[in-house]
């Protein structure tokens, strides 16, 4: 892994280069930017974006959304040949399933597909303008479409970012349900595992993979720790049924503890299956398709 | 949207909105101590808002629990209005739709607190 920590501060020049997205988006990001007193310049398109930030240094770079995600990621490329820690956020009106994980390997802050939320793109865009170190929170280890390997650092601001690309891989043969269902349940046992197995150290990392098969999506999370023991979750609301619900919070409370195991709860509900292994610092979550997808076929 | 709280009152009922996410973070924490506040300055009705709550994580559970038991020991109540999507589903898989009262209206659940008998939901 990279060093903890390479990207310079962000009060260096607080200059962010915004290409054109329309009225409505291109007032957001305004708001957002000058809000916090941001210096904008403005790019018509991808070309005269790239001519640009040749010519300046930009501590962030926010696509348009007119522009096609293959081609941001190209932009992305480019400019990070010379800019190697500039942030940079795609957002996307046309997409394929691929370009987000490519965008996470070549180094991209975040990436949107359309449809997104206005509020969540001007949250990240505000998580970006106060995130000093970044760039190395997520190493893409190996990907193939069916098959990808990480390592994500320890911190809370790495988890967001990669639940955001995560809810943006917008796979056709997974339903909306199915996707919204494995991100919450993997997002639960990621920040377990980082908080639980890596006390949410920066210089500790998670290894994760995913998995698309036919008929199932699978995640496994592994975490830095020394694991755990069933004994140790007991009083937990994992562990517990609606008539006894409360007993957990007051032994939790009596152990200076405050009520937990709720992530466990959610995540064993919103999968099929979650499997531990015997040391018990490395899950696997799986979830049946209800419809296969063709890529394995 | 990060967590945005604000506070009203209605009668004896102390009303908190919720809006945007109440997941892992600082916003939560601040819930937390809200809530704290609210009940060492002597509330004992609160109602918790959620219709404007998009995204609700096991951190945001916990939260709301952690003041539920307190009050309830304090003799005092919490009760949930209008929980929607994916935050319905959470609460409904963490049990505390059967747990902790909850409510469609605004006036059902404000006049609720002033009856001594009720279902967990209503």
């Amino acid at each position: 892994m990279p060093a903890p920590c390479s990207a310079p501060g962000v009060a260096v020049s607080q200059t962010a280069l915004v290409i054109d997205s329309g009225d409505e988006l291109n007032e957001l990001l305004n708001g957002v930017l000058s809000g916090d007193g941001w210096f904008i310049e403005r790019a018509a398109n991808n070309e005269e974006a790239l001519e640009l930030a040749k010519r300046g240094a930009f501590d962030l770079i926010i696509t348009g959304r007119k522009t096609r995600g293959p081609d941001d990621v190209e932009l992305l490329r480019k400019i990070r040949g010379t800019r190697p820690h500039v942030r940079l956020i795609i957002l996307a009106d046309q997409w394929t399933p691929g370009d987000v994980l490519t965008a996470m390997r070549e180094g991209a802050f975040s990436y949107f597909c359309a449809p997104f939320h206005p509020d969540t793109v001007a949250e990240t865009v505000r998580a970006a303008m106060n995130d000093p170190c970044w760039d190395d929170g997520i190493e893409v280890l190996s990907a193939t479409p069916e098959w990808v390997r990480l390592m994500a650092r320890c911190d809370l601001e790495t988890a967001n970012r990669l639940v955001q690309f995560l809810q943006n891989v917008r796979d056709p043969n997974i339903s909306e349900d199915d996707r919204s269902d494995i991100v919450t349940a993997f997002r639960e046992i990621l920040l377990n595992a980082m908080e639980h197995g890596g006390h949410f150290d920066p210089s500790h990392h998670v290894e994760i993979s995913f998995v698309k098969a036919r008929r199932a999506v699978m995640c496994r999370v592994k975490d830095p720790g020394q694991g755990f023991s069933p004994d140790e979750v007991r009083h937990a609301a994992n562990a517990s049924t609606p008539e006894d619900f409360f007993r957990h919070v007051a032994v939790r409370e009596e152990k200076g503890m405050r009520p937990g195991g709720f992530g466990l709860l959610i995540a064993r509900k919103l999968v099929d299956e979650l499997i531990y292994s015997e040391q018990g610092n490395e899950v696997v979550l799986v979830k049946y398709l209800d419809t296969p997808t063709k890529s394995a076929a | 949207m990060a967590l945005e709280l604000a506070t009203r009152v209605s009668g004896e009922v102390t009303i908190v909105d919720l809006r945007g996410r109440c997941t892992l973070g600082d916003e939560t924490e601040d819930l937390g101590r809200e809530l704290k506040k609210l009940i060492d300055g002597g509330c004992r009705k609160l109602l918790l808002n959620l219709t404007g709550l998009s995204q609700i994580d096991s951190t945001g559970v916990s939260t709301i629990v952690a003041s539920y038991v307190t009050l309830r020991r304090l003799k005092g109540e919490v009760k949930l209005l209008h929980p929607t999507g994916r935050v319905q589903t959470v609460l409904e898989i963490t049990h505390m739709l059967q747990v902790i009262p909850n409510f469609e209206e605004e006036a059902a659940a404000v006049a609720s607190f002033s009856t001594r008998t009720y279902t967990a939901t209503q």
